[in-house]
């Protein structure tokens, strides 16, 4: 009789759950897809990511403490950076990320290790030949790439990983390809962010071939927002791109005056962007011609004149902004010197 | 001497007076000494900083937050998890076992205001628990938050940032500090602590003993946060791969059937902590599963004590 | 005296899985007892012969396997034949992180009593079965014959009319025993009904007005005490102050009556219990005696 009443209640229990679970998963499975949809349910773990894991995470994982035991890994993963170790690095990051797939700040900081220390940490090792270092830079940096991508599936709103990867192949110390570089700025810039928008307008300026792009890229940043003129490289591209022979009927063509808020200040604008164009491959134009012409007029001392004392300084001034509000500029002295012999 | 009133079928009185003597019991039974050692993890992350992350590498202000709000919600769910396992467990066969259980049940008491009275008296001590480590976090996270904000106002005035960033700036860090949103998270920990304790009554109902009773509560709460992955399966078929097989669907039906889904308890509280947009019509839904989740339970757990012999 | 039987068993049947598969223990076969309003019903009967499991039938602890019980026409199953009933459980364990006075508060309050009425019946219970000096002592500093006091304390919180006690003097000395024995008596009195179990007989002779002797779950004998412990042909006659030729003068008297005889012949004996009463109360200083007061 005990044994009848225990399987009859085991049957009843069962049962029970049974019904109740009918009328409740539609609802759950609606809600868990909402959910989803808004990016508050994390993805499922890949079955790549489960074999990574150890057992801690694992068991992290059962007790549903992801983003707990994902915080804990992605403290632990610096060791792994101090060490150099790369490899046990990337897969750390690989289950951080697989933890907490919607922490924009994960993919971020991986792809930086990988694409960037991973990469430089290959690039600079004497360990290798030569020929080994740049494999294995070049490895790090699609690996970086990949990395970052992969974010993108789960956050492709998050633009500042498109940003990171134009960043990573557009940075001159490594191997820059502008080309894919332009393809990720081309998506971070559909943000609108500022930053992200001169930036490619900054990359594509480099590709050469695609001058006009970046002419009326820049024409219409200008049109967008006038406070782009507020970068020194932005001035100059609106003055050097319009040099262009293959552009012809501009409508706005920009002048020194129109651009800079003096001569001087486009002297040292237009001297500093030389530099670039030199070390950074930015689009020339007549950058030389403009250069002497402002040589000439201003009177630029020797040690200035790029042409006769080419170096690779800037002109820096202190305190240099665009906006009213901010402290002006400190002139240098030469500049003043002409100034006041000018007002005389 | 007045004469009681006939004994109703359930009477929410009788089972707050079993209830109240379940939270003398626990609290006698200095369970909230277990706050101690919390309280000193949550004020312990209050001074930690991750040194080594310095320089180009330091962790943004937004995340650092994010940890401590993970940290910290973490052991909240673990502690009132494994606290509702294990004090509803040894409740109903300690009353058994002491036989105070006959003493209760000769006095008019139906078997079912019993079971409501301990379940809700352990419900009782998780909500005194999760208010005060509830306090510990906001206070602790107040102070962190307070703190990055002079920190990054102070940085950013210094690169010389206008006011409008350094405004933007600001307002992102105090969305990952104790908001209206965090609180959200911290309730779905609760409603979770529920829900585990009503599994454990159940299972403590037909249980033989109590380590058995929490084992398989254990058991049930692992299976609990994969149940959504069976779900889908039986929803969207593409998730078990090419073709799910007799055995995938039978398996996973019963798994979607018979296991609560935690999963959503714990995505509102990662989603809080993440600062995402959890509405109140989320916390909504996830309570009225909770009841219904608790309800069940409680209905079932009846059944089987009901012509429980002793 | 109401119509309705306090307790009424009606050929209860209950068995019990047994050790081997398939295998039963009939625990009680066949039982049926009435208790009348106001009447002392002792079930006596050797270990494992099914008193605790009849009593725990009228109790509503375990469903019968047929047959049927009832306590004041309410069927025992139903949680409302329990609102007029206290129960003694042997060796009666309580919630040892209450006190004293919790404990009967807390069954007080299961009963529905509250307010005023509950405090003040509190303390009169806890006077009753004296216990007033530890009422805010916890009960795990209980010794066993106070949990037994507490004990009854909680199954008369809310003065029921039928009291179920189950070894009610079990481990418990013999003053705190004949007080208990007492209370009983006092409970008679007021007309509750009494229906006790237990292995003193002694104790089971002085209280009890009708008896049932349980067996291997057959009730072999049940009726009133006098009627069952009589012995029909024999008569106990005790004299006081009776000189020697008076006795001889009665025992010529019986050998020359046909039929009669003297089986025995010697001094009249009191009970051990009561000698160590006599001995224990007289030799103690300063115990006031109690005064017991159960009111309405």
């Amino acid at each position: 009789m005990k044994r009848f009443k225990t399987i009859r209640n085991l049957l009843v229990i069962a049962g029970g759950l049974v019904v109740t679970g009918y009328l409740r998963m539609p609802v759950e499975q609606r809600f868990t897809e909402d959910l989803r949809e808004r990016k508050i349910v994390q993805p499922r773990i890949e079955s790549d990511a489960w074999s990574e894991m150890g057992q801690t995470s694992l068991a992290g994982t059962f007790g549903g403490l992801r983003t707990v035991m994902a915080s804990m890994l992605s403290l632990n993963a610096q060791s792994h950076f101090e060490e150099n170790e790369w490899y046990d690095l990337k897969k750390d990051y690989e289950v951080i990320t697989a933890l907490d797939p919607y922490n924009a700040f994960y993919w971020s900081h991986g792809g930086w290790h990988i694409g960037y220390n991973a990469a430089s940490w290959a690039r600079s090792n004497r360990e290798f030949s030569p020929a080994r270092r740049r494999i294995m830079e070049m490895d790090f940096l699609e690996a970086g790439d990949e990395f970052y991508r992969k974010g993108l599936k789960y956050l492709p709103e998050e633009e500042s990983l498109w940003f990171e990867i134009g960043s990573m192949w557009s940075n001159e110390y490594k191997r820059p390809n502008f080309e894919r570089a332009a393809e990720a700025f081309e998506k971070a810039r559909d943000s609108g962010n500022p930053v992200y928008r001169r930036r490619y307008l900054f990359t594509i300026a480099r590709i050469p071939g695609r001058e006009i792009e970046a002419y009326e890229e820049v024409i219409r940043l200008l049109t967008e927002n006038p406070r782009h003129l507020a970068v020194p490289t932005f001035r100059c591209l609106l003055i050097v791109l319009p040099t262009n022979p293959k552009i012809s009927d501009i409508e706005i063509k920009p002048t020194i005056d129109g651009v800079f808020r003096t001569r001087e200040k486009a002297y040292q604008d237009l001297f500093n962007y030389r530099q670039r164009v030199l070390e950074e491959g930015f689009y020339a134009g007549n950058i030389d011609g403009i250069l002497l012409n402002l040589i000439g007029e201003l009177g630029v001392p020797d040690e200035l004149n790029p042409f006769l004392n080419p170096s690779s300084h800037r002109i820096h001034t202190e305190h240099w902004r665009e906006s009213d509000d901010q402290p002006k500029a400190q002139v240098p002295d030469w500049m003043l010197k002409k100034k006041e012999e000018g007002a005389r | 001497m007045s004469r009681p009133v006939a004994t109703s079928f359930f009477s929410p009185r009788r089972s707050l007076i079993i209830a109240q003597s379940t939270v003398t019991q626990l609290v006698r039974m200095k369970v909230f000494y277990f706050l101690a050692p919390i309280a000193l993890l949550f004020l312990g992350l209050q001074f930690f900083d991750a040194f080594w992350y310095e320089g180009p590498e330091a962790l943004m202000p937004e995340q650092e937050l994010r940890m401590h709000k993970n940290l910290c919600l973490g052991t909240m769910m673990l502690f009132t998890s494994l606290f509702a396992i294990v004090s509803t467990a040894l409740l109903i066969p300690g009353d058994i076992e002491d036989r105070t259980l006959y003493t209760i049940l000769c006095k008019p008491v139906p078997r079912l205001d019993y079971l409501v009275g301990k379940l809700f008296g352990v419900i009782a001590v998780i909500f005194i628990a999760m208010v005060v480590m509830d306090v510990l976090l906001v206070a602790t996270l107040h102070f962190r938050t307070e703190e990055k904000l002079i920190e990054t106002t102070a940085y950013m005035t210094k690169i010389g940032y206008p006011e409008r960033e350094i405004e933007a700036g600001r307002a992102e860090i105090s969305a990952h500090g104790p908001t209206l949103l965090l609180q959200f998270g911290v309730i779905s920990h609760f409603l979770k602590a529920c829900v585990i304790a009503a599994v454990a009554l159940l299972i403590s109902t037909f249980s033989t003993s109590t380590l058995f009773t929490i084992a398989t509560s254990v058991m049930i709460w692992i299976i609990g946060a994969f149940q959504s992955i069976a779900r889908d399966g039986l929803f969207n078929d593409a998730e078990f791969g090419d073709v799910p097989t007799w055995a995938d669907k039978i398996v996973g039906t019963l798994v979607s059937l018979i296991f609560p889904d935690f999963q959503l308890f714990e995505a509102i509280s990662d989603g809080a902590a993440r600062a995402e947009d959890v509405l109140p019509a989320d916390m909504a839904q996830l309570a009225g599963l909770s009841v219904l989740y608790v309800g069940i339970y409680v209905v079932l757990s009846w059944f089987v004590f009901s012509d429980k012999e002793f | 005296m109401s119509d309705v039987a306090a307790v009424e068993v009606k050929n209860l049947v209950k068995d019990f899985k047994g050790p081997f598969r398939g295998g039963k223990v009939h625990a009680v076969r066949d039982v049926s007892l009435t208790i009348a309003p106001g009447e002392v019903y002792g079930l006596i009967g050797p270990n494992g012969s099914g008193k605790s499991t009849t009593m725990k039938a009228v109790l509503g602890l375990v469903a019968p396997t047929s047959g049927m019980c009832a306590i004041f026409g309410r069927n025992s199953t139903k949680v409302d034949s329990r609102s007029e009933v206290g129960f003694l459980p042997e060796n009666p364990y309580f919630y040892k992180h209450l006190t004293g006075a919790e404990t009967v508060k807390f069954y007080g309050r299961l009963c529905g009593m509250k307010g005023l009425e509950l405090k003040h019946r509190v303390e009169e219970m806890l006077e009753l079965v004296g216990l007033q000096d530890a009422r805010d002592r916890r009960l795990k500093g209980f010794s066993k014959g106070m949990l037994q006091r507490i004990g009854l304390a909680q199954a008369l919180v809310q003065d029921p009319k039928l009291v179920v006690l189950d070894e009610p003097t079990a481990g418990v000395d013999p003053v705190g025993s004949r007080e208990i024995r007492d209370l009983i008596l006092e409970l008679k009195n007021r007309g509750v009904t009494v229906f006790l179990c237990s292995h003193l007989l002694e104790q089971v002779q002085e209280i009890c007005d009708r008896v049932g002797i349980i067996h291997q779950g057959v009730l072999v004998n049940e009726g009133r005490l006098d009627d069952l412990i009589s012995l029909e042909d024999k008569t106990e006659l005790i004299l006081e102050n009776a000189s020697a030729e008076l006795m001889e003068q009665i025992r010529s008297l019986v050998e020359v009556t046909h039929g009669a005889g003297v089986i025995s012949e010697g001094r009249a004996r009191t009970t051990l219990e009561s000698l160590f009463l006599k001995e224990t109360q007289s030799k103690t200083t300063g115990v006031p005696t109690k005064s017991r007061r159960v009111s309405k």
